[in-house]
C-alpha cells in the first residue's frame, strides 16, 4: 500500500516549497521562522541588521493600519523595537530559553507535524480503497438517531430555594397525567421555549437546550416521565415520546465525506511514517523517578 | 404495540403545539408563520480572501461549512483541532471581492498561476512574514490604488473563481436544516476610510463578485446591485466597522462630495437595509465618549479609536446610535431616512471559522494570533495594536419563517433580525399601540404581538388618536451554553428638534435578583460578578434564565421621530484572553477587562409621526 504512493510523494515533496523547509529540520526551520531575515543577515552573533526592505515593510504595515506613513518618531520607535525583540530572541535561544519552555517545544513540534501532512494532500483515492474505507469504518457514515421529546420547565428564578422540591411536586403531577402528556404545559413555568419537538437529533436539541441537557435525553426511557433534569435554564422533565435509531447510509450518499476522512487518515499514516523514521535517530533513555515505580505500567521500550 | 402507542401520543399532544410561547410551530415540519430564530455567520473569510492567504491561512470553504455544522476541523496554520459546542443554522462566507480564490492558487504546485516572482513571493511570506515583503509591497500598492495586477485579476479568473464558490456554497446547502448564502466583500478603503460592505443573495447567484477595481465609491456598488437587481438577482449590501469610518458611515454628505441628495439617501435605505453592530475589530453600536451616560458603552472597543484621540467632527458619522439619530435629521431634510437599518453581527475572521464562543476562541488572523502567546503578547505589534484587544466573533441571528436562502434573506431583508456578541440569546421584540400589560405572560404572546404590533426591524403603525404612547414587549431567553442574563434595556434615540444633534436615553426594562434602582441616580446596581479569575470559572448563581417585559415610553412625544432597539445584557463570564491565561499560565492582558457582559442588540423599531 506504501510503494505506489511513495512515488507520488516524493513528486509532491519535490513540488512543495514548504517541504525544503522539511529537509533543513526542525531546528534550522524553527530559527528561520522565529527569527526572521536578521538571523541570515547577522552571520556573526553580535550584529544585528533592519534592512531597508524591513523598514520598507514596517511603513507598509503601518501605513495600512493607520491610513498615513509613520512620523519619523514613530518609525524610529518600530526600529528600536524590532531590534530590542531581536536582542532578547537571541539572548533567551543563547541562554537555552526555548528548550525549557513547554510552550515553545510544543509550538515548533506542532508546526513540523502540520508540515509533513501537507505531503498526503494531492493524493488522489482509488474506488476500492474508499469502498475498503467505508466498511471498516460505517459508524461514523450513520445518519443521527431522532428523538421526539415533551420537556416541562421549572423556572429556579421563580421558585429560588424551593425549585427542587416543586421540581418533585411537578414530576408526581405529571406522572398522575392519563394520557400521560395531555395537560402536561399547564404544569411547567412559562418558557421561550416550547415543550413539543418531534423527531431531533441530538445536535438539534443541542442547540435548543444546551449540550448536557441534549446528551442526557438520549439516555432516558421513552414512555415515561424522567427528572429533574438540569439544562443551562434551570430544571426540566422530559418524556420522550418515541426515537428512531440511527441509519446506515449508501456509500453513495457518502462518498465525498469518506474520501476527505480516507485523506485524513493517511496523513496521520504519514506523519506517524515520518515520526517513526525520526525517532529511529536517536536513543531514548528514560529514567525511573526518585521513588522507583512508575504512574503506569512503565515505559513502552 | 409500542409504535401504535407512539402515534396515539403524538396526535394527543399535538394541541399543546398552539400553546407555545415563544416558537410556535417549530416542532411541525415546512414553514412556521409565527417564525424561529436561526443562529449564523454574516462575515468571513477564507483562503480564498487575498489577505488571509498572506497570513498563512489555507482554511478552505468546506472546512468554514463544516466547522459551522458542528464538525471538527483543523486550524491551517496550527493543525489545532476545533469544534464549535453549539452548531449554527446558516453561514455567509463573505471572502473578499479582489483577487477573489486567486492567491490561494499560489500555493498549489501544478496552478499556472503559482509560476511567478510574485507568487512565489507571496508564499514564502506565508512562513516568513519578511521573505514575502516585495510580494507584499505590490499586493498593498496594487490594493490601496485600487488598481489590480492584471495577470491575477482577468475576467476568466474572476468568474471561474466565484463559480467555484458557488458550487462549494450550494453542495453544502441543506434547505430546511442548514443555509448557505452567496456572498461576498466589496473592499473599498478610499482616502483610509473603512467603507467595506458585504453583498448578498437571495437564491441566484450573479456572475461574478464587484469589487473596489469596478470603483471604491458606494453610490457605483449601488448602481451595480440595481442593475442586478433589474435582472431578477436580489441582492443587499451590509456595510461593517463604521467605527473605523472616519466618521464616514453615516455621514450627513455624499461620500463622492457634497451634502446628502435626497436620491442618494433613498438609494443607501433601498441598497442597505441592514448593519453589522459588531465583529472582531471591535463593536460599532456605541462609544463611551459619546454616551456618557450609558455605563456599558465601554465594551470592546476596537483600539484604533483608542489610540487615535476621538475628533468631535469625526466622530458623528461613526457609531450607529448617532447614525440611527443622524437618518431622523435627513429625513427631515429628504423625506428619506438613509441609515433606517437593522441589526447583525459577524466574524470578520480571516481564518475560516466562526469563533463566536468565547471559551473556543483561537485566533482569527492566520499566524499573527493562531497562539496563547501571540494573543496575549503584551507588546504592540508593528502597527502599534495589542492583538488581545481583537474580540471573539459576533453572531446574526434572524427570525425567519423557515431555514432556506429564501427564509433567511428574506428575514434579512425585512430586518426582522438582531446581532450579538457571539451568545446565543433568543430575543422576541414586538412594538404597537395597545399591548396589555400582561402580553409577555399570554399562551398566545407571539401571535397577539404579530397581529397587534410590529416585530423588530418594522415600523409602528401610525398612532391612534385616543393612544397617549407606544408599547413595546420583549422577552429574553438565555444562551444555555452562556452566562444568565442581567437585564433588558431599550435604548431610545432621536435627533434634537432644534439642532439635529443625536439624542439618546437608555432605559432598564426587566432584571435579576429583586434589584432596587439607586432612589438617588435611578440607576439599577450591577448585577455582580462571580467569575475566579484564578480558574475562569463563573456560577450561574446570579442573574436569570429569561427576562421578560411589556413597556411604555414614558416621555413620547408623539410630534418626534424616534428608534427603539433592545439591549440584552449576561451577567460577567471570562473574555477570552482570561481563558487563554488560565489555560496556558501566560500573564492577564493589562490592556482588556477580565470579564466581559456578553450582549444582544435587537433591529430597532422606528416611530415615525
Amino acid at each position: 500500500m506504501t510503494t505506489p504512493d511513495t512515488s507520488r510523494l516524493l513528486t509532491t515533496v519535490v513540488r512543495n516549497p514548504l517541504v525544503h523547509f522539511l529537509l533543513l529540520g526542525a531546528a534550522i526551520y524553527g530559527l528561520h521562522a522565529w527569527l526572521g531575515p536578521d538571523g541570515e543577515e547577522g552571520s556573526s552573533q553580535s550584529r544585528i541588521v533592519v534592512s531597508a526592505g524591513d523598514i520598507e515593510s514596517m511603513r507598509a504595515l503601518w501605513q495600512k493600519r493607520w491610513n498615513r506613513p509613520p512620523t519619523a518618531a514613530e518609525e524610529a520607535g518600530l526600529i528600536r523595537d524590532r531590534v530590542r525583540e531581536t536582542v532578547l530572541y537571541r539572548e533567551a535561544l543563547a541562554m537555552g530559553l526555548d528548550e525549557d519552555d513547554v510552550i515553545v517545544r510544543r509550538r515548533l513540534a506542532q508546526k513540523l507535524e502540520f508540515l509533513v501532512q501537507d505531503l498526503v494532500e494531492s493524493i488522489e483515492p482509488g474506488e476500492d480503497e474508499l469502498r475498503a474505507h467505508f466498511e471498516s469504518h460505517r459508524a461514523d457514515y450513520r445518519e443521527p438517531g431522532r428523538t421526539t421529546i415533551t420537556q416541562i420547565f421549572v423556572d429556579p428564578d421563580l421558585h429560588e430555594d424551593d425549585t427542587f422540591a416543586h421540581a418533585e411536586r411537578v414530576g408526581r403531577a405529571l406522572r398522575a397525567l392519563d394520557p400521560p402528556t395531555e395537560g402536561a404545559a399547564a404544569l411547567g413555568d412559562r418558557f421561550l421555549l416550547q415543550d413539543y419537538y418531534p423527531d431531533r437529533t441530538e445536535q438539534e436539541l443541542a442547540k435548543l437546550f444546551g449540550s448536557e441537557f441534549a446528551r442526557a435525553v438520549e439516555g432516558l426511557e421513552t414512555g415515561s416521565w424522567r427528572g429533574p433534569q438540569l439544562s443551562g435554564y434551570g430544571v426540566h422533565w422530559v418524556y420522550v415520546h418515541a426515537r428512531t435509531p440511527p441509519r446506515d447510509l449508501d456509500f453513495e450518499v457518502v462518498r465525498s465525506e469518506v474520501a476527505r476522512d480516507w485523506q485524513d487518515a493517511r496523513r496521520e499514516e504519514a506523519n506517524a511514517r515520518y515520526y517513526e523514521k525520526l525517532l529511529a535517530r536517536y536513543e531514548i533513555v528514560v529514567e525511573p523517578p526518585a521513588d522507583g515505580k512508575y504512574a503506569s505500567k512503565g515505559p513502552e521500550e | 404495540m409500542r409504535v401504535v402507542t407512539s402515534l396515539v401520543v403524538l396526535v394527543l399532544t399535538a394541541p399543546s403545539l398552539a400553546a407555545a410561547n415563544g416558537e410556535p410551530g417549530r416542532g411541525g415540519e415546512g414553514p412556521n408563520p409565527l417564525k424561529n430564530v436561526y443562529f449564523g455567520e454574516e462575515h468571513l473569510h477564507t483562503r480564498n480572501s487575498f489577505d488571509a492567504f498572506t497570513i498563512g491561512v489555507n482554511q478552505t470553504w468546506d472546512e468554514a461549512y463544516r466547522y459551522a455544522k458542528g464538525e471538527e476541523i483543523q486550524l491551517s496554520t496550527t493543525g489545532e483541532r476545533i469544534r464549535k459546542r453549539t452548531a449554527y443554522d446558516f453561514v455567509a462566507i463573505t471572502d473578499h471581492a479582489e483577487y477573489f480564490g486567486v492567491l490561494k492558487e499560489f500555493g498549489n504546485a501544478d496552478s499556472p498561476l503559482a509560476d511567478s516572482d510574485f507568487a512565489r513571493g507571496i508564499v514564502a511570506g506565508q512562513t516568513d512574514p519578511a521573505a514575502g515583503g516585495p510580494a507584499f509591497r505590490k499586493l498593498l500598492a496594487s490594493l490601496f490604488a485600487s488598481e489590480p495586477i492584471p495577470e491575477y485579476a482577468t475576467p476568466k479568473l474572476r468568474t471561474s473563481m466565484w463559480q467555484a464558490f458557488v458550487e462549494a456554497a450550494d453542495e453544502h446547502y441543506e434547505p430546511g436544516k442548514f443555509t448557505t448564502l452567496y456572498a461576498y466583500e466589496w473592499t473599498s478603503i478610499p482616502r483610509g476610510s473603512n467603507m467595506h460592505r458585504n453583498v448578498f443573495f437571495k437564491d441566484e447567484a450573479p456572475p461574478f463578485p464587484y469589487s473596489a477595481f469596478d470603483s471604491v465609491y458606494p453610490a457605483d456598488l449601488w448602481t451595480h446591485l440595481e442593475g442586478l437587481r433589474q435582472q431578477g438577482i436580489e441582492v443587499f449590501a451590509i456595510p461593517h466597522n463604521s467605527n473605523v469610518s472616519n466618521g464616514w458611515m453615516f455621514s450627513e454628505n455624499e461620500f463622492e462630495g457634497g451634502p446628502m441628495s435626497a436620491r442618494y439617501a433613498r438609494r443607501q435605505a433601498e441598497n442597505e437595509p441592514l448593519f453589522e453592530i459588531t465583529q472582531t475589530k471591535g463593536q460599532s453600536d456605541a462609544h463611551p465618549a459619546l454616551s456618557p451616560n450609558d455605563e456599558f458603552a465601554e465594551f470592546e472597543l476596537f483600539d484604533n479609536l483608542i489610540n487615535l484621540p476621538i475628533q468631535a467632527d469625526k466622530s458623528r458619522g461613526a457609531f450607529f446610535r448617532q447614525g440611527l439619530a443622524t437618518g431622523f435629521h435627513l429625513e427631515k431634510k429628504l423625506g428619506t431616512n438613509p441609515y433606517k437599518m437593522g441589526v447583525v453581527a459577524g466574524a470578520d475572521f480571516h481564518s475560516g471559522y466562526s469563533g463566536n464562543e468565547e471559551f473556543g476562541f483561537v485566533g482569527g488572523h492566520g499566524f499573527i494570533d493562531d497562539t496563547p502567546q501571540k494573543r496575549l503578547n503584551p507588546t504592540p505589534g508593528l502597527s502599534g495594536g495589542i492583538t488581545a484587544m481583537l474580540g471573539s466573533a459576533g453572531t446574526t441571528a434572524v427570525w425567519a419563517e423557515e431555514n432556506t436562502r429564501e427564509g433567511i434573506w428574506n428575514g434579512m431583508m425585512s430586518k426582522e433580525t438582531y446581532g450579538t456578541s457571539g451568545t446565543l440569546i433568543r430575543l422576541r421584540f414586538f412594538g404597537g399601540w395597545g399591548f396589555d400589560d400582561d402580553l409577555v405572560e399570554d399562551d398566545d404572546f407571539v401571535e397577539d404581538a404579530y397581529e397587534d404590533g410590529v416585530p423588530m426591524g418594522g415600523d409602528l403603525p401610525p398612532k391612534p388618536r385616543f393612544k397617549k404612547a407606544p408599547t413595546f414587549a420583549v422577552w429574553a431567553l438565555k444562551d444555555p451554553e452562556s452566562g444568565n442574563l442581567d437585564r433588558i434595556q431599550i435604548i431610545k434615540v432621536w435627533a434634537h428638534p432644534a439642532n439635529g444633534l443625536p439624542m439618546e436615553k437608555v432605559y432598564d426594562l426587566a432584571w435579576s435578583d429583586g434589584r432596587e434602582p439607586d432612589p438617588a441616580t435611578g440607576k439599577l446596581p450591577p448585577v455582580g460578578n462571580t467569575v475566579d479569575l484564578e480558574t475562569a470559572r463563573y456560577t450561574n448563581d446570579i442573574g436569570s434564565s429569561q427576562l421578560s417585559a411589556v413597556w411604555t415610553d414614558p416621555s413620547f412625544d408623539p410630534a418626534q421621530p424616534a428608534a427603539y432597539y433592545v439591549r440584552v445584557l449576561e451577567i460577567p463570564t471570562p473574555r477570552w484572553s482570561t481563558y487563554d491565561s488560565v489555560r496556558n499560565d501566560l500573564p492577564m492582558s493589562p490592556h482588556v477587562p477580565a470579564t466581559i457582559q456578553e450582549r444582544a442588540w435587537s433591529s430597532p423599531i422606528w416611530y415615525t409621526p
